[in-house]
């Protein structure tokens, strides 16, 4: 009776040993993916090419010259679709302050997030983009004056004809349902007349 | 007066001698064919230290026997265990009489065994064979079915690599410095000559070594303990040889104190199982004992095993679809016969000289000093400026056009019809481009070895002794010095007149072999590419205190060892002129183990046995050097390893029933491991077709072995046994590691050539090439007029394929260029392109049966056959395999795969289909 019982507790302790750490065919881990809280890569925005200028009009997102009327348009090239801004091709005299705004971007539900997007500049005579941040822009082309706008650091490109990442911008730190980027293009006809391109805007998170 | 007192002491003592009037048991031990006295029969009283070993004329008597109920256990090799309970009574000894040994067919099936355990895994160079071929001998049913069963599909126990097992000559320990595993082949086909083997499973105490956590095995080669006689065998098989003759004579200790046993052996083929595997191996062996006195002996061990084989190249599956699973890409016609372009040659010859000394009654002390030289030689194709000669290469195969685009099926066909039509090597094609070679003279193609030359020199010491009753001590001490010289040595021109000793992939400096004599012709026989020596020194040693009681047995062991390597390159490399030649830094690493266990008796036919192992272990001498070949780099974060193991087991042995069950649980962590390859998309990416020679240094390996095995025996009836062993386990990666890279292009560009790829995210992979989960039936039917013949079925799962490291690291997925997810990649589609595959389980059924003759009444000669057929329903089975590293992103890897066959898929091993072994022998 006792051998019996111990043979028991024996073969219980062995089982479930063997059976609470098991790891299925599933377990494995894998290498770091980026999940993101915002991806805009303009893929869907029907483009122009030469002369002809098809204005982003994605939901949500803002397109607004502040000081003239062209505005960041989608271009297409080596199968890829980008936003893109130049003086170059303004009227003589005009002033550029373009804005392209992203849509309110909720970051109070995930943690961990690092913005990135990709730049190119073409025909560069002066970098025309700033990148900025608010938490209470309204979203209306007024509220862009009175918004609270923070400056971001990011890497831009040394060379032409090349896109460069803006590297992992660390906004982490941001907690608001609101989170609005914006990339302003400042030139005009007779100042900087860069031709910027824009990419794949993106939010990681944890 | 002085005559009173002496025969005063002659009476006392008689009277004395009357008292102690001897307690004990005795009796004769016989071969139950031939009715002769079997000598060297080891019988002992089981829980104590008293053991006897049977004479000349098979007798034993065990004196100072306790009184009351004794199990008399009656050991041989090559025979059942015979295990009597015998009731002690004080002042008597008790006559047994004859006690008659039946003969264990298991000696014969070790005979088919070998010719399982000689295969390469990997695509590595590497110099040993990393299959189980421990357990050859055990009695216990669950090792017997995973050697005799399981080893044909790679079954390793528990999971472990044999580094982890002990492999020892006379308690010299052969497992080799460079990689910690033992060269099997250095002593094969020697069967009848390394019989006498003792085992110990896990970390169980052994009498010679500390061993680690897989096992020890001890081969005695001294020459008395060899039983007299002379032994002829014929075998046939259709594995890795077709013919095997053998013969073996033991002279058994004469009158003057002499005994000798040899033995030789020669096993060939034309053609293995597999295509093109020709095979040549001759054995010798020989022991010498002169037995000086009955405290002194001196024995003297040769050996020497030579052996020649080609081997057989993994096939991705795109190949083997096309040509089969016996194919091998390694071979081609040269003057009507097969030429294999892969050879191994090893002739590692071994001699030993041991000293038996017994210091008392109690103390046994046995020295060895052994000696071992030789070579070992993996050949291969080499060639510059030419087209790759492997009939395999990426750009014959009808994938790489499909994969490229724009080719119709009827193309694809033809390209699949001029690769069957030139599926083998093209040693004409080769020679003709030498004698066209660009600079008259220059071979474009050489055929070259990666050899080793070793000189180890090995000693040890080993005290044995029963202080007291209850309390046995073991200690040994074990130096080993190794001097090996490895090189790049060139064994055929193929028609040229010389080969220039550089690498044409680079120029300048970083295209020199050796600044020191640059742009040298190479002639055949001479070192070129590589050349440097491997130095080691190390010094171990253990004591172990075992206590025997009657409701608990235990035992206390300890190791430590010190380990000192160096490297000293022959040759100034010009990729790495300022640290390549000369010696290197000495690498030091101290290491220390202790183990314990308990054999809990309930009663003499139940027990419990636990065992607990913690110890750290040197890296071994392959892993310490990172780029050995052309540099005296130490590997970065090199560490030593830490290794836990226990295992539980509940056994039982009764008369008519054995059965074990066991639980264990192994964890090796900072183990590292270093492999070589050609990479793409792997920091310095050319985009050209070669890509760069990648040695990937993967450090921080964390490996989880645990599981259950089982193992039963029943006796049906006299002549029926059922036989069942089990094993289930579940051996993965227990958390990520780190790699680095070294790639010699980076350097050559004058950069640093390291470079730091992070993690490893392997963390719940499965360890792979080996079944983890195990089952066997088998029904053994033994005629009394000495025939019988067995049957098992097996079952096999679990088999995972080798990932890749590199395609685990954040490299994969994460574009450097933008520091984001590549295109496509999200956790979904990455987890499914990294999943690990897992082979189809299988069935395999195997048959065995024999006979023996007895010749003549008058003495043991015997007459028999052993026969075996293993799985004889010809399953198709993969035993491993390893995934290619170089698609290392996963834009790459999914273009590859986009089509469905992948130019750069997984390469297999392939198990053998049905086959046979026959085996016809002469006792005499």
């Amino acid at each position: 009776m006792k051998m019996k019982f111990l043979k028991t507790i024996f073969l219980l302790t062995l089982s479930s040993s063997v059976l609470t750490s098991c790891v299925g065919d599933d377990d494995y881990v894998i290498p770091t993916v980026f999940e993101y809280a915002f991806n805009e890569g303009f893929e869907t925005s029907p483009t122009g090419s030469g002369s002809v200028e098809v204005p982003i009009t994605l939901d949500g997102w803002v397109n607004y010259n502040a000081t003239s009327t062209r505005l960041w348009h989608a271009r297409t090239y080596s199968n890829n679709i980008y936003a893109e801004f130049s003086s170059n091709f303004s009227a003589t005299g005009s002033n550029d302050e373009a804005w392209l705004i992203t849509p309110a971007i909720d970051l109070t539900k995930s943690t961990g997030e690092a913005l990135s997007f990709v730049t190119k500049t073409r025909y560069s005579n002066g970098y025309p983009l700033t990148v900025l941040v608010s938490t209470n822009y309204d979203g209306t082309t007024a509220g862009i004056g009175t918004a609270t706008w923070t400056p971001i650091t990011f890497t831009a490109p040394t060379t032409n004809d090349v896109f460069v990442s803006s590297g992992q911008i660390d906004i982490s730190a941001i907690e608001s349902n609101n989170v609005r980027i914006a990339f302003k293009y400042k030139g005009s006809k007779a100042g900087i007349t860069t031709t910027l391109q824009l990419d794949n805007v993106k939010i990681t998170k944890n | 007066m002085k005559k009173l007192v002496i025969s005063t002491l002659f009476v006392l003592h008689a009277f004395l001698v009357f008292a102690q009037q001897p307690t004990g048991v005795t009796g004769t031990v016989l071969d139950a064919k031939t009715q002769n006295p079997l000598q060297n029969v080891v019988t002992s009283i089981v829980n104590t230290n008293l053991t006897q070993v049977t004479g000349q004329d098979g007798k034993f008597t065990i004196h100072h026997v306790a009184v009351g109920n004794q199990i008399l256990q009656i050991k041989s090799n090559g025979y059942k265990d015979q295990i009597l309970a015998v009731e002690i009574t004080a002042g008597k000894v008790l006559d047994l009489g004859v006690i008659a040994l039946e003969e264990d067919i298991t000696s014969e099936q070790q005979l088919s065994l070998v010719t399982i355990t000689e295969n390469d895994l990997g695509d590595d160079n590497s110099g040993s064979e990393s299959t189980s071929g421990l357990l050859q001998a055990s009695r216990d049913t669950y090792q017997q079915a995973a050697a005799f069963n399981w080893g044909q599909a790679r079954f390793r126990i528990r999971g472990l690599d044999n580094e982890y097992g002990t492999t020892m000559i006379n308690g010299i320990v052969m497992n080799k410095l460079y990689d910690g595993r033992p060269q099997w082949g250095n002593w094969g086909g020697l069967n009848d000559a390394t019989r006498n083997q003792e085992f110990t499973m896990g970390s169980a105490p052994s009498d010679y070594n500390f061993g680690s956590a897989l096992g020890t095995q001890n081969i005695s080669t001294r020459a008395s303990s060899y039983r007299p006689g002379s032994r002829i065998s014929m075998s046939g098989t259709n594995t890795n040889y077709s013919w095997r003759v053998m013969g073996t004579h033991a002279s058994g200790l004469d009158k003057d104190g002499w005994a000798f046993a040899v033995s030789a052996s020669r096993r060939w083929a034309k053609e293995g199982y597999f295509e093109g595997t020709d095979y040549g191996a001759n054995s010798l062996f020989a022991a010498v004992e002169k037995k000086f006195n009955d405290k002194h002996s001196l024995n003297l061990t040769a050996i020497y095993a030579q052996n020649s084989r080609g081997k057989n190249s993994p096939n991705t599956q795109e190949v083997s679809d096309l040509m089969g699973v016996k194919y091998n890409s390694y071979w081609g016609w040269q003057n009507g016969k097969k030429r294999n372009s892969r050879d191994k040659d090893l002739e590692e010859p071994i001699v030993m000289l041991s000293h038996y000394w017994k210091i008392s009654e109690r103390t046994n002390l046995n020295t060895n000093v052994a000696f071992q030289t030789g070579t070992i030689g993996n050949s291969r194709l080499d060639y510059q400026l030419g087209n790759n000669p492997d009939p395999t290469y990426y750009k014959n195969l009808p994938s790489y056009f499909n994969n490229l685009g724009g080719y119709t099926n009827d193309d694809l066909t033809n390209v699949a019809n001029t690769f069957r039509a030139n599926s083998q090597i093209d040693w004409n094609a080769m020679y003709i481009a030498n004698q066209n070679s660009a600079f008259p003279g220059r071979s474009v193609y050489v055929l070259y070895e990666d050899r080793t030359d070793d000189n180890l020199l090995n000693a040890n010491t080993i005290i044995n002794s029963n202080l007291s009753d209850n309390i046995s001590l073991n200690a040994g001490v074990n130096v080993r010095k190794l001097r090996s010289h490895n090189h790049q040595n060139l064994l055929d021109l193929m028609g040229g007149d010389y080969f220039l000793d550089i690498d044409p992939f680079y120029s300048g400096d970083a295209s020199q072999s050796n600044l020191n004599n640059p742009d040298r012709k190479v002639l055949e026989g001479e070192s070129y590419g590589y050349n440097y020596l491997l130095r080691a020194l190390t010094f171990d040693g253990f004591t172990q205190f075992k206590f025997t009681y009657d409701k608990a047995n235990f035992y206390l062991a300890q190791s430590f060892s010190r380990t000192e390597y160096q490297r000293e390159g022959l040759y100034q490399n010009g990729i790495y002129a300022n640290n390549s030649f000369g010696k290197s830094k000495t690498l030091n690493f101290e290491n220390f183990g202790f183990k314990g266990g308990l054999t809990y008796k309930l009663s003499g036919q139940h027990f419990f046995d636990f065992n607990g192992l913690y110890q750290t272990k040197a890296p071994s001498l392959r892993n310490s050097f990172s780029n050995a070949r052309l540099n005296n780099t130490i590997t970065p974060d090199l560490k030593s390893e830490n290794i836990v193991s226990t295992d539980a087991s509940y056994i039982v042995r009764t008369p008519k029933f054995k059965g074990r069950i066991t639980g264990f649980y192994s964890k090796i962590t900072d183990a590292t491991e270093i492999s070589f390859f050609y990479g793409e998309g792997i920091g310095s990416d050319d985009g050209g077709d070669e890509d760069t020679f990648v040695s990937e240094i993967v450090t921080g390996i964390e490996k989880q072995n645990m599981g259950a095995e089982l193992g039963l025996e029943y006796q049906i009836t006299p002549t029926i046994k059922a036989t069942a062993a089990a094993s289930y386990g579940q051996y993965i990666f227990s958390d990520n590691a780190k790699l680095k890279t070294n790639d010699d292009a980076l350097a050559a560009a004058g950069n640093n050539p390291l470079t730091d790829f992070g993690k490893v995210y392997i963390k719940n992979y499965h360890q792979a090439g080996m079944p983890q989960t195990a089952a066997s039936f088998g029904l053994e039917y033994r005629d009394p007029n000495f025939w019988w013949i067995g049957a098992n079925v097996n079952y096999l799962a679990n088999t995972y394929l080798d990932v890749a490291n590199i395609l685990r690291t954040d490299n994969f997925s994460i574009d450097g260029a933008t520091g984001d997810n590549y295109t496509g990649a999200t956790k979904e589609t990455v987890r499914d392109i990294l999943k690990q595959e897992k082979f189809d389980n299988f069935t395999l059924v195997n048959l065995t049966g024999g006979k023996s003759w007895r010749i003549s009444k008058a003495n043991r000669n015997t007459l028999g056959f052993f026969a075996s057929v293993n799985n004889v329903f010809d399953i198709e089975y993969k035993t491993g395999g390893f995934e290619q590293s170089r698609k290392a992103t996963f834009p790459d890897l999914q273009a590859d795969l986009a089509k469905g066959t992948p130019s750069f898929g997984p390469k297999y091993f392939y198990g053998y289909g049905r086959t046979y072994f026959v085996n016809f022998y002469l006792n005499f």
